[in-house]
Order: structure tokens, then sequence, then C-alpha cells
């Protein structure tokens, strides 16, 4: 027990530790979903303040500890808990999950506390169930529940979807989705099969068999009550813990086979690990954000930089740039004045050198000015410009 | 279930699908789908000129490859239709005649391929039967295409002759094999990737098990005559095609892939070295091979409103769950401790499963017809994971529900299909069969004495010319010295034959020149937008709208003109 629990808190320790160092990189901005999260316990953070994620991290490290003491307890085996808890970790889709401020973990964390420690499935079931409905009915949407199975079904069949899963992402929306890589590694297609076969076939602990089991009835139950317009990364989530479980199985089958066949084949297979991980590390770290931030608000975060850094100057924009205005919204206590206006009153306000006119692409004609005589540009991370600070009338 | 044993039994339930999927297939063929649709209307109108003058369009003897549009069709399908059209004339019927017949006699190959694979008389019958009802069988048996069906029936024939190899070792079964396979060769481009790598994995799982190593000369020998054909013919058409439709062009998914990542890193080595071709098209390869084991394809939500996409899912939504059961299964027996002939038949059942989607995965976008060499496995893998699952199940009541609700299930799936087939298809899809051209071809052959000439502007259809072709059955020989055309870029394109005139667009120049022939009688087409655009400043009009019968809306107008 000792052992478990030291195996746990370290593996806690290397989560928070390299997860929490990605905070502030991946993606470098606060989404709008963020922004409502923190608006919801009334904090107002500094702009440059990425440490309210570490919420996530924190949750994503006790997630992967639970887990890996829950299945070592099942299987009365340490490696079997420790790969199926890296495979968890590791999982595209969790990284993701655990870098950014969100409830969705909350109810992974739930499920695998209820799973640890209370010893009736059918209360474990029910307890889950509880809790995902109100998850459900307090957190996510207030609005009744309708199921519609037209629309249930596509989206399943999207979900269950191995293209999707391994090599596309989230169809939903890129938000969420590292590009050229799925919810998994490439390579965890075949240990997902494998993790199958290993589950269903050969393992012989049926407790074991039906923890995982109550996780993707629950996933599945989760997904069906979830609204069809939450992105699916976050519907799917059970089932991708779920997937990451079985994919852990899976590559402990095939460690245990290749070792047993030829040692040299299980550095094999573990350098093409390797390789398959740090290819999607890197497109992680360097393209994630530069390819999705527009839907991080990347623009709209380094306008208001700009305007809390002339904080004393007031800032004129129309209604073409609401979601500029609801993103400063979050900052405004720090005192700076922004006027929405019509185009003719930003016109006749522009005068003045001292204020901050700030117009979108499509307004540029009606101030005659080409995009390169503004005075400053705010765009999104890939160089693509959002917003014009026009110069004096 | 003992009865399922009897031969009685057998033989009764193997007509009774026989016969369904004769008449799935050949029900209505001249008329659904619409037709002839662009190919259709070319390689019947080549076949008709081979099997009257031994030349095709083009005036080229007995060729190799088939000009056709400009597109090079392949030669089998055309051949074997002229046949049909030497003796009973050309018509959509005889056209698809090959395609159907094909496809039929596929669902039996398939029975004998399942019984030689596993002896198990249940999964066997499933197999036949799933393939008698399957979307993709029924769709692509209906249509004459560029002989797809026949270069998987083909396919199958081949595989089903080593299976019978490999269980008896007799010589003829592997030579009749390796020759059904290079026949494919010169049926449909899918199997220029299929065959020659089935050929290869035979030639090499054969070798060790041939008591008669000397049967490998005359195999070799036709081989190396096929390929030879097969080179001399890919120079022309080869290239061209990988090009239109190959994924790694210069501006196609991929490279452009490349270049975003690169310039997200601002074109460092280390971006260089990530993102290059190799790594990116290697995933966006991988990619879209897995889409033909993606649920998304199987299922078929990709309407993507295509001439020789069936636009309904290649499997019944039921038994997916049992086609990935069915092939973890099959892979996993394949370690099992079955002797060396059973894991023979299986290695070469399984390679081609994973070869089939090659055709598919080099091309852009997703492709049913691409990817067709699946037909048949994939009904054999979704049979044997069924009745896997159900032989599984302990619990005699369990077993007894399970079954009812699975049949009910595929009923209900089945009878949403042949609806879906028999009466929505011909609307909504009807203007991709050229329903809009068949109606005019209808007007030409009934009207052909009554009109000096005909007029109907390349708008309508890129390669009008080959539809009066068709429907009036015009003779190649005249056909080959009156008609005016010009090359542009490889394809052909028709301008006028005979009294039929095929302008670029109807505009007012062409109005004049019309006014200007005297004392003739003129019929003109018109779409829409031309309809729009044109008016005539004379009063010797009488306008006819001709009734298309497709939910698309798309409005034709045929002027008839006297010029008086």
């Amino acid at each position: 027990m000792k052992k478990l629990l030291t195996l746990a808190g370290l593996l806690f320790l290397v989560n928070f530790i390299t997860k929490g160092l990605l905070i502030k990189h991946v993606p470098n901005s606060l989404s709008f979903q963020e922004v409502g999260v923190l608006q919801f316990f009334k904090i107002f953070p500094n702009i440059n303040d990425f440490s309210s994620r570490l919420v996530n991290t924190f949750v994503s490290s006790c997630i992967i500890s639970l887990l890996f003491i829950l299945i070592s307890k099942r299987s009365k085996n340490f490696t079997l808990g420790l790969i199926v808890s890296t495979a968890v970790s590791l999982a595209p889709w969790f990284i993701i999950l655990s870098g950014y401020l969100n409830p969705y973990l909350i109810p992974i964390l739930f499920i695998i506390l209820l799973l640890n420690f209370l010893p009736n499935k059918i209360g474990v079931f029910f307890a889950a169930f509880l809790f995902l409905i109100s998850f459900r009915f307090l957190i996510v949407s207030h609005d009744i529940l309708s199921i519609r199975f037209s629309l249930i079904i596509p989206a399943l069949i999207k979900l269950f979807d191995l293209r999707t899963l391994f090599f596309q992402g989230d169809p939903s929306s890129p938000m969420l989705r590292v590009p050229l890589t799925g919810y998994f590694f490439y390579i965890d297609l075949i240990a997902f099969f494998s993790g199958v076969y290993y589950l269903f076939f050969i393992n012989k602990i049926t407790s074991l068999k039906k923890d995982v089991n109550i996780v993707l009835f629950l996933g599945l139950l989760f997904f069906f009550i979830l609204p069809s317009e939450l992105l699916m990364t976050q519907r799917g989530e059970l089932v991708f813990l779920w997937m990451s479980i079985v994919i852990g199985f899976g590559y402990y089958y095939f460690f245990y086979t290749f070792k047993k066949i030829n040692i040299l084949l299980l550095f094999g297979f573990v350098f093409i690990i390797f390789m398959n991980f740090m290819f999607t590390f890197e497109l992680l770290l360097n393209h994630f954000d530069k390819k999705n931030s527009s839907e991080w608000n990347y623009a709209e975060q380094t306008a208001v930089k700009y305007f809390v850094e002339n904080q004393d100057i007031p800032v004129y924009m129309t209604n073409q740039s609401d979601k500029l205005y609801r993103y400063w919204n979050f900052y405004k206590q720090k005192g700076m004045n922004v006027f929405v206006v019509t185009l003719d009153e930003m016109k006749k306000a522009c005068i003045d050198p001292k204020v901050i006119c700030v117009a979108k692409e499509e307004e540029l004609s009606f101030f005659n000015i080409e995009k390169d005589d503004s005075k400053q540009k705010f765009g999104n991370y890939d160089g693509l410009p959002m917003y014009f600070v026009l110069p004096s009338q | 279930m003992s009865f399922i044993k009897s031969k009685r039994f057998v033989l009764i339930a193997l007509t009774f699908i026989g016969l369904l999927s004769f008449f799935l297939r050949f029900y209505k063929l001249g008329s659904i789908p619409n037709g002839p649709e662009w190919d259709e209307a070319s390689v019947g109108y080549n076949a008709f000129s081979i099997a009257k003058t031994g030349l095709d369009e083009w005036g080229n003897r007995m060729p190799l490859i088939f000009s056709a549009f400009g597109d090079y069709k392949n030669p089998l399908y055309i051949y074997l239709s002229a046949l049909m059209i030497k003796f009973f004339g050309l018509s959509v019927f005889n056209i698809r005649f090959i395609s159907s017949l094909s496809g039929s006699l596929m669902v039996l190959i398939w029975y004998k391929i399942s019984k030689l694979a596993v002896k198990d008389e249940k999964i066997s019958l499933l197999t036949a039967f799933f393939l008698a009802v399957s979307p993709f069988g029924i769709f692509f048996s209906r249509i004459a295409g560029d002989g797809m069906i026949l270069s998987v029936f083909l396919i199958s024939l081949g595989i089903m002759f080593e299976l019978l190899y490999l269980k008896n070792e007799k010589g003829r079964f592997f030579f009749l094999s390796i020759l059904c396979l290079l026949f494919s060769l010169f049926s449909y481009n899918l199997a220029r990737i299929v065959s020659p790598i089935l050929i290869l994995l035979i030639l090499f799982l054969n070798f060790k098990s041939a008591k008669n190593k000397l049967v490998y000369i005359p195999v070799i020998f036709i081989c190396l005559v096929f390929f030879f054909f097969v080179i001399k013919q890919s120079n022309i058409s080869l290239k061209s095609r990988l090009q239109y439709v190959g994924i790694f062009g210069e501006e196609k998914g991929a490279v452009l892939q490349i270049k975003e990542l690169r310039e997200h890193d601002k074109n460092s080595l280390v971006s260089k070295i990530v993102h290059n071709k190799l790594t990116v098209s290697a995933i966006v390869l991988a990619d879209n091979y897995l889409t033909y084991f993606s649920s998304q394809f199987l299922l078929g939500f990709n309407d993507n409103h295509l001439v020789y996409e069936s636009h309904y899912s290649p499997l019944f939504i039921v038994l997916i769950v049992f086609y990935y059961l069915g092939i973890v299964i099959f892979i996993k027996e394949l370690f099992g401790g079955k002797n060396s002939e059973d894991r023979l038949i299986r290695i070469v059942l399984l390679s081609l499963l994973f070869i089939a989607p090659f055709p598919a995965a080099i091309s852009e976008g997703v492709s049913g017809k691409r990817s067709l060499a699946l037909l048949g496995i994939m009904q054999f893998l979704t049979a044997y994971g069924l009745v896997f699952f159900i032989n599984n199940l302990k619990n005699k009541y369990w077993k007894k529900t399970i079954k009812i609700v699975i049949i009910f299930l595929i009923t209900i799936n089945l009878f949403h299909y042949l609806f879906f087939y028999f009466f929505t298809f011909p609307k909504k899809y009807g203007l991709y069969y050229a329903s809009r051209e068949s109606r005019i071809c209808q007007f030409i052959k009934d009207n052909y004495y009554n009109y000096d000439y005909f007029i109907y502007s390349r708008k309508i259809n890129g390669f009008a010319y080959i539809f009066p072709l068709f429907c009036i059955s015009y003779p190649p020989q005249q056909y080959q010295t009156n008609r005016t055309y010009f090359e542009n870029d490889g394809w052909f394109t028709v301008k006028s034959f005979d009294k039929f005139i095929f302008p670029d667009e109807i505009n007012s120049k062409l109005i004049t020149d019309i006014i200007n022939k005297k004392n003739k009688k003129i019929a003109i087409f018109l779409n829409e937008e031309e309809n729009k655009q044109t008016s005539f400043d004379t009063k010797s009009i009488k306008k006819i709208r001709l009734p298309i019968q497709s939910e698309a809306n798309y409005e034709l107008y045929l002027y008839e003109l006297l010029i008086l």
C-alpha cells in the first residue's frame, strides 16, 4: 500500500509539474470559455495571468494518480496501472482538457473517485448518474433535456469514427484540435484494438472489466444528456477516457507479448511510440495555438493588453467589434473607458488624437484608410490582422 | 439449427439468395438509375463502334485503351459490352448487363470463398445474403461506369481460385487465379493497384507449397506479357490520371498542410525536418486509408452528390459492430492453432481487406468506387463477426431475442434502402445520371427526321455529342467522317456532326448564324441561364418545355425555330 501511494504521489507530481509548465503556452491566450468560468466565480485576473489554469492541471493530476491506484488495486499489477495512467495522461485530448480552465474534468475525477472508494458497482452507477445529471443542469446548461435521435446517431457515429479519433480530432470546432492529430496518437489505433482483445478475451479480472465498462456506459449516458452544441471533446470525454484506458491495456498487452517474443521488438515498439509522441507534442507546442488562435481570442487579448497599457485613453469601437468589447468587459475594473458607438460617431471622436479608435477590416473603407496605414494591428497568432487602431482623422 | 447443415436447405437458401441477387440487380436495369450518363454513353458508343467496325470512336483499331473523352477508358468492359451490343443492339440495359451479371455472380463466388475459408454454412450463406442486399453491391452492379464491378468480380474470382489452389493444390487453379487478376487490370483502375500486390502475394505464398515448381514458368510468362501491355497502356493514361485524382499534386491537401506548418515556424530547419513530404504525406495517406474502416464511411454520412457514389452506406447500420468484431476475431485466429492451409487462406483474405482501400487512399476525397475491392470481404467479415457473436451467447433466451432483433433491424434497413434506391434516388439524384440529357436524347430519337438541325451548347453538357450518338445509334463510319472537333489539354471536344451542333454557349452571334440558315427547321435546347439571356427576334418560334423528372429542379427549354 505504501509503495502504491508513493508511486501515485510521484505520478501526481510529474503530471502537475509537466502540465503546469505548459499553461502559459498551450494555448497562449484566455478563451471566452475560461473567462466565463472565472466570471462565474467572480474572479477577475490580470491580463497576463494564466495561473487559474493550474486548477485544471491539479484536477488532471489527481485523476491520473487515482486511476493508477484503481487499476493497480484491481489488477494487483503496478505495471498495468502505470501504463494505463500514462496512456491517459499523455493522450492529446486529456492534455488539452488539462491545459485550460474548464469544468469538464470534474465528472472524470468524480467517477474515478467513486470507482476507487465505493465498493458497490450499482451504487457507483447511480451516484455517478445523479452527479452527471446535476452537472449537466447546474454547470453546463439549464435548458430542459431534449434528446433528438436524428442528431444523436450521426454524432455518435462521429464520436466512434476511427478517422476522427486518431487523425482528425474534434469535428465540432478546431478550438480543441491539434493540427494533424486526433484525440489520440496514431499508434494508439493498434493499441486500442489490442486493448479490446486483452480486456474482453484475456483479462480474467471481472471487477476491472466491470469498472471499465461502467466508464463506457456512463460516457455514453453523458454524451446523450449533454447539449449537442457542446464541443465533441467535452461531450465525449468519458468515452475518450474509456478508450484511453483500453489503449493502456493494449500497450500493456503489447509490451508483455513483445517481451516474450524478442526484447528488440519491444525496444522497436517503444521507439515508434516515442517518435509518435514527439511528433504530436511538437504539433501541440508549436502549432496548436497558432492554428487556433482565433478560437482562443488571441487578437482580443493583445488588443486588451494594449488598452491596459494605455489605460487613461478612451477607446472607441463599433458593434462590429462586439467580440473585443465582450472580452474587454472582463477586465473593465481597470478603469478604462471603452465606448461602443456608430461609425459616424466614431469618425467624429477620432478627430481627437488622444483617443484610440478600433475598427475591423470591413470598416476601414469608411475611414478611407488602408490596412497598412493603421497605427496598430491586433491579429491572430499566425499573423492575420483582426482589429486596426485608426490614425487620427 | 442442424437443418442449416442439410444439403437441401443450403440449396434452397442459396437459390433464393441467388435469385434475390439477380432480381435486385436486373429489375428496371434500363431505367434506374436514369441514363445513360456520360461514361455509360461513351462506353456504350465505343462498344457499338467496335461491334460494327472494329474501330473505336476515334478510328483506332481494337485499341488497348479507349481515348473516349480524353479520359482513357479501360478496354475489358467495352469489349465485353461490344459482344452484347453486337447481338442485342445499343441500349442502356445492354451496356449495364455485364456489370449486373458480374455483381450477381459475385454473390455466388463469395459464398464459395467463404465456404473455402471457414467451412461454416451459416457464415457462407450470410456472406452471400449480405452481398446480395449490399447497398454498394446493388448500386455498383447497376451502372456500367468504367467496369468497376467487373474488376471487383475478377479480383474475387482470382481470390476464389487461389483458395481452391490452397485447398487442392491443383496447378490449374493457381493459373486461373493469376489470369483473373491479370484480366482485372484492364477493367478498372483500382485493380492496377490491388491486383499486382495480390499477384505478388499469391506468387510468394504458393511458392513454398507448390509441389511442382515448373507451373511457375507459364505463370511468370503470362504475367510478363500482361504487364508489358499494362505498362504500354499506362504510358498514356496512368500519369495524367494520378495527377488528376492523386493526393500528391502541388495544390493538394498534404502540400498545403506542409506549407502552413512551416510558415508557423517561419521555415526553420527543425520545421523542415519534422514537416516534410514524407511525414505529412504519410499521415494524410494513413488518415485517408483509415477512412475506409471508419464509421463515417461505413455508415455513409458523406452525401457528396457525385456520379458513381452510392449515396447510401456500404453497410447496414446494425452490422457495423459485427464487421469490426469479424476483423478482430479473424486476425486473432490467424495466430491461433490453425493448420498452415487455413492460415494461408486467412492471410490471402486479410491481405485483400488491407490492400483494397489503397486506390481510394491515394486519391483525394472519400470514394466508394475506388474502395470497391472491399466488396465481398466486408460482407464475409460481417457474417463472420455476427456468427461468432451469436455462437458465444450462452443464454438461450438472449440468443433467440438478439437474433430476432438483428433480423428485424436488418429487414428495416433493407427496406429503407430499397425504397431509397428505387424511389428516392432516381428523383433526387437523377440529374447526376443525365436525366436532362436523356430527355433531349428521347426528343432527338423521336424527331430526328423532323428537323434540319439540333443545337445545344456544351453548357448543358460538357460532352454533349455522346448522347445523340448513343440514342440514335449513329453509324460510326459516318460519325468519323463528318464530325468536327478540337483537343484541349488532352480532352476531346466535338463541335458538330451530322445535324448536330454543340457550341460553347448560345449567344447572339450564334443566333445570327442560325437566322442565316434559310428554310431550315431547327430544334434548339437551352438551359435556364441561356433561356434568360437569349431572345429570338422572329415570330416563327414554337416554344416547348420539356418535363424533367428530377427533384433537382433544373429547367430545360426547347425552342422550335422555323427560319423563313
